[in-house]
């Protein structure tokens, strides 16, 4: 056996995976409002969503109401008043991942972004540091493809990024 | 979670690549929660129909052999059903021998340096450490 980080360290589970139905449905709540926030539902939102529904283990039925929200999008206030502390800081980090998925940060994304770290009682400079934390992982992406020969465009330039 | 290539190749690989991903997983005979919710987020960003994905899931009870989950594969998918593969080997922390030996073959199937492996499996560890840097950033 090839021990990597050590023994009983690993990628799992992802906090997600240890939360409530209810608690996971708030995340994936808000993560359809970033989705529907720029008006635009593009194929990488969709797959970005419909893995983090996987990971999130929820049952077909609650796929299909997730899904729906992004055509009846769900009031904000109401989704945060039901949600604790630690998904809601959970919900930002998947957050600034799921609007980054089509390439760009729209004003209104980060907007509502600031709305919920506001709620989950943090300082707006996390914004920041999970942005360069995503950066970091288009990065990580890409070299992940570039091992295996499989380039996205715009690869080189994020691989000579520094 | 972010844009990939995957979820823009033709259906039919992306189901292959999803039955390369199930023999993996069961390659130890044991399914744990938390593989199980890696391996539906794959299924997630692989984006396929609720059909194919209750086909997949039969697969994870009898998964098919090693030879058969490689047909249906092209190179690109095939090239990101073996990094994913060495993704959710690792994801628990180490990769046993079974797994490993199965890595290559599937390396050696598409053409591929045995080397290449253990590159895939460094990228994992610095997976691990992103994941732990944004727990850090939301824990302040």
């Amino acid at each position: 056996m090839i021990s990597l980080m050590g023994e009983g360290v690993g990628l799992l589970p992802d906090l997600l995976e240890t939360f409530g139905v209810e608690e996971r449905k708030g995340v994936l709540a808000l993560l359809t409002l970033v989705c529907a926030s720029d008006g635009d539902l593009v194929r990488e939102e969709m797959a970005a969503l419909e893995a983090k529904m996987g990971q999130a283990m929820m049952h077909p039925e609650n796929r299909r109401e997730i899904r729906q929200m992004l055509k009846r999008p769900p009031i904000l206030e109401e989704v945060v008043a039901e949600m604790d502390e630690d998904s809601l800081r959970l919900a930002i980090r998947d957050a600034v991942l799921i609007a980054a998925a089509d390439g760009e940060y729209h004003e209104k994304e980060l907007i509502l972004i600031k709305k919920i770290i506001s709620a989950a009682g943090l300082e707006n400079h996390v914004i920041d540091e999970l942005t360069s934390w995503v950066n970091e992982f288009w990065k990580i992406q890409a070299k992940g493809r570039a091992i295996v020969g499989v380039s996205l465009p715009g690869d080189e330039m994020v691989l000579g990024s520094r | 979670m972010l844009p990939d290539t995957l979820h823009k190749l033709p259906q039919a690989e992306r189901f292959a690549y999803a039955k390369l991903l199930a023999f993996i997983t069961r390659i130890d005979n044991e399914l744990s929660i938390d593989e199980m919710a890696m391996f539906e987020q794959r299924l997630g960003t692989a984006l396929l129909s609720p059909g194919q994905r209750k086909e997949i899931r039969a697969a994870l009870k009898s998964p098919p052999p090693l030879e058969e989950a490689l047909k249906g594969l092209g190179k690109e998918s095939g090239r990101l059903a073996l990094r994913d593969a060495v993704l959710m080997s690792a994801a628990d922390g180490h990769v046993d021998e079974d797994e490993k030996a199965a890595l290559l073959k599937i390396a050696s199937h598409l053409g591929m340096d045995s080397g290449v492996v253990e590159s895939l499996l460094q990228w994992v560890v610095r997976g691990y450490s992103w994941m732990q840097e944004g727990y850090d950033i939301l824990n302040g």
